[in-house]
């Protein structure tokens, strides 16, 4: 009886150290990951700000020239804002980094070729890369910002924050908020802030054409400039997560460009968004990097066809990316899309009901705009779209939660919450993961002029 | 017994916190979505039809399937070749009612690895000459009808078609309304070559139409099957030798981990490894108990489950199904370490529904046997591993 009792008491042992063990293992690696994820802190991105880094946080402190009326002495003004902020970048770097980033004009070159990078497509125009891969994918020429110095750091967000209006410093800052959000959950990709890299095309001059091209994964911005006229075609835009709370605020990289299509949709009647609404299914973008010198053929619906308010939005959505370059630029260029109006057209693939993924174009002369969540667009029709609908929102690590709230309620922490919601901020369900793939979570859209891509249809 | 249940039932909990809570990483694309993209061009004399194949990486495993079946990761040209002829055959194209061959005469595919994890773009470009005779389609409306009918696990369509731009040949080609069915599978559209202008002599040539189509792919293959690209030279690195032997140790080391981890996803035969450990607790146990563990041979489960996960993983959204097999998997694992130790008693609720079925409890370690000199019948206590009544002392 003795030794039945040792033995049994041996077992309980051995059971409870096995239970224990394992227990402690798992709270340990969790705790681990916590402290990891609260040492990382993002700061607010308001105007001008501080951008994350591996190395920390960089401030910044350049303000933005507001409200720049659209003469072509403005623009030139602008034009040598520019230039100094070019040159003052340039005045950071060693005579290696120097040659690292700064590559030929092709100005013989008159389309972007498409380019196989190991089975990854994109378009090369001459040295500059334009892909909507992952820059560990296909290679971006010029500096890493990871691999620059605090003031080097500064000086490319001096110059892009002059390049652009703020409305598109701010949007390119939260596109790359939103990279680095990813890069924190966990990608099998470069990502994150520090992998957007920037080239510069041809000597920074007040005259003479030459490109300015920065991005990472959902950021492709080509800038090129001659004297007063410049363009920003093409460009891609995109995000993954689409939503993310950042110091008690919701921000949504490509909100504006959601909401306006939604409501321009639903602002159509019955008759008019029969004829937008495409017969098709469409799963992803058409004329992505690659397809530099097609044109679609315009479908959908005609602005011609559309009353004044509905053309009203329409042209406001057209300016959530013309607005994207300085506004000395962006005014003149909105005016020819708006002379052109009438041969504009928008076409619409998916659900009409709003957070739900969707495919939309706009298409003119001198326009053509693609916005596709990815790979989810709904079936035609209507209402809620055929598309196979979005599961339950994925669990969050603490890694996520520490820097982001839920916005869908509840409380924050490492068990509740997905990084999304709409705009109303209200229950999710149905969302996928926004940290896997597809849905209204992930967003690729191009900006393309068929008459001028690269300024190849530049005159000073 | 409640505590064990209440520790199974923590450790259960426990088990799938870790499982879900894990992060899950984010992939650049869709992944279950393989997307053949078609872009028809259409060209004074010619029509240029330009297939995309993007296989995401949950559908590429049935295209890696057919290329590379003995997955030493080398898709030899021929594979290809015959991939690309299926996808081919299942093209169709028409002007006016009447088939035109489809020639190819370009091919670009992307290596092993970016194909793997389901970000290579297969693109086929291949072109069908507009004759002339016996009705010239080089000139005038007609109207053009192309449907894609290679339809693996996943697919999406997309087929536009374009005038090529910037052409200098004084030809001018419009296109009429594009009209797709839902998917996008098929689509046809009207196109115009201005009668005015002076078309060049095209005259489809019948032996072209002859030409082998595999002659023509494996050329085609040989210009750019051998993708080189900046990917291409970064995955080189891999294979340069490592100079330092701290590196490589270090590099070892962190396999072994990671191929200890990985091991612990389903189908790596962890059950079957414990079934073949020398630590049987049924070792030497009498032959009733020892058939009523036949039932239970880790391999014959382990088995099962492998083919239920093969079978089902053919119809289940992976994504679905490897988390749940992962959970699963630990929990056999889990099982069988506790008997392994000896503890036979974890899993109660196990051990009564499936072992106890002749009454046999889980066998214990073997007990030690008592050094009494001479044994005392009321010392003598059961060697037997199936339990017995002990002798009273």
């Amino acid at each position: 009886m003795k030794q039945h009792t040792t033995h049994q008491q041996l077992q309980g042992i051995t059971r409870r150290t096995f239970l224990h063990g394992v227990t402690a293992l798992t709270g340990a690696t969790l705790l681990a990951a916590c402290t990891a994820a609260n040492t990382a802190t993002v700061p607010a991105t308001q105007q001008p700000t501080a951008l994350p880094t591996t190395e920390g946080t960089v401030s910044v402190t350049t303000t933005v020239t507001a409200e720049a009326p659209a003469t072509s002495s403005a623009a030139q003004a602008v034009t040598a804002q520019i230039v100094a902020a070019a040159n003052a970048f340039l005045a950071t770097l060693g005579e290696t980094e120097r040659t690292a980033v700064t590559f030929p004009y092709p100005s013989d070159q008159t389309t972007a070729t498409a380019a196989n990078f190991g089975g990854r497509y994109g378009e090369q125009f001459g040295d500059a890369v334009w892909s909507n891969y992952p820059v560990s994918d296909v290679i971006r020429p010029g500096l890493r910002m990871g691999d620059l110095a605090a003031d080097q750091r500064e000086a490319v967000l001096a110059l892009l924050a002059t390049t652009l209006s703020a409305q598109g410093y701010q949007k390119v800052l939260n596109i790359m908020q939103s990279d680095q959000l990813l890069s924190e959950g966990g990608t099998n990709y470069a990502s994150g802030a520090d992998s957007y890299v920037l080239g510069l095309f041809g000597t920074p001059s007040e005259s003479e054409r030459w490109m300015v091209e920065f991005g990472g994964h959902h950021l492709g911005l080509n800038v090129t400039i001659q004297g007063a006229a410049m363009t920003m075609a093409p460009t891609l835009t995109g995000c993954q997560p689409a939503s993310y709370t950042l110091d008690d605020q919701i921000v949504r990289p490509l909100g504006g460009e959601t909401d306006k299509a939604f409501t321009l949709i639903n602002a159509l009647d019955a008759d008019q968004q029969a004829e937008a609404i495409l017969s098709y299914t469409v799963s992803d973008l058409v004329l992505g990097p690659g397809h530099d010198g097609q044109v679609l053929q315009p479908e959908g619906i005609a602005a011609a066809t559309m009353n004044a308010d509905q053309q009203a939005l329409l042209l406001s959505l057209v300016g959530e990316w013309v607005n994207i370059l300085n506004d000395a630029a962006a005014r003149p260029r909105m005016a020819a899309i708006e002379a052109d109006l009438a041969e504009t057209y928008f076409a619409w693939s998916g659900p009409i009901a709003p957070d739900n993924p969707i495919y939309f174009r706009i298409t003119g002369p001198t326009l053509h705009i693609e916005f596709a969540n990815q790979g989810s667009a709904g079936g035609p029709g209507g209402g809620p779209g055929g598309g196979a609908p979005g599961g339950p929102g994925g669990m969050l690590t603490d890694t996520m939660s520490s820097t982001i709230s839920s916005t869908l309620g509840g409380p924050s922490g490492m068990f509740t919450g997905t990084i999304g919601g709409g705009p109303s901020g209200g229950p999710g369900g149905g969302q996928q993961n926004p940290l896997e793939t597809g849905g209204i979570n992930h967003i690729h859209a191009i900006y393309r002029d068929p008459t001028n891509e690269y300024g190849t249809g530049l005159s000073a | 017994m409640k505590r064990n249940y209440l520790y199974a039932g923590l450790f259960l909990v426990v088990l799938l916190f870790t499982l879900l809570a894990a992060p899950k990483v984010a992939l650049a694309h869709p992944a279950d979505v393989y997307l053949q993209a078609t872009y028809l061009t259409v060209q004074p004399n010619q029509i240029v039809v330009e297939l995309k194949l993007s296989p995401a990486v949950l559908t590429v495993s049935q295209l890696l399937d057919e290329l590379d079946p003995d997955m030493d990761e080398q898709i030899p040209d021929t594979a290809w070749q015959t991939y690309i002829g299926n996808v081919v055959q299942n093209l169709t194209l028409h002007v006016d009612g009447t088939a035109l061959p489809l020639t190819v005469t370009a091919v670009e595919t992307p290596v092993y690895l970016n194909l793997q994890a389901g970000y290579g773009e297969v693109r086929i470009e291949m072109s069908a000459l507009l004759p002339k005779v016996p009705t010239d389609l080089t000139t005038g409306t007609h109207q053009i009808t192309y449907r894609n009918d290679f339809a693996p696990t996943g697919v999406a369509y997309q087929v536009n078609a374009f005038v090529e731009q910037g052409a200098d040949d004084g030809v001018a080609i419009t296109l009429g309304k594009q009209n797709r069915d839902e998917r996008q599978q098929s689509m046809t559209v009207d196109y115009t070559i201005d009668d005015n202008t002076q078309v060049s002599a095209a005259v489809s040539d019948e032996s072209a139409t002859d030409t082998n189509p595999a002659t023509e792919l494996t050329a085609a293959l040989g210009f750019s099957a051998a993708a080189a690209g900046q990917g291409e030279q970064l995955l080189r690195y891999l294979y340069e030798p490592i100079s330092s032997p701290l590196v490589l140790l270090l590099a070892l080391a962190l396999a072994v981990v990671l191929g200890g981890l990985h091991a612990l996803t389903p189908g790596h035969g962890k059950t079957l490894v414990a079934s073949l450990s020398r630590r049987q607790p049924w070792h030497g146990a009498p032959r009733r108990c020892a058939r009523q563990y036949r039932h239970l041979y880790p391999h014959r489960i382990g088995d099962r489950h492998r083919i239920l996960a093969l079978f089902a993983s053919q119809y289940i959204v992976p994504g679905v199904l490897v988390p749940a097999l992962t959970v699963l998997s630990g929990l056999l694992w889990s099982f069988w370490v506790c008997v392994w130790s000896g503890n036979g008693e974890c899993f109660p609720q196990w051990r009564t529904d499936v072992i106890l079925r002749s009454g046999c409890r889980a066998p214990s370690r073997p007990r030690p046997q008592p050094r009494l000199y001479p044994p005392s019948p009321a010392t003598v206590t059961c060697t037997r591993t199936c339990h017995q009544p002990m002798a009273s002392r």
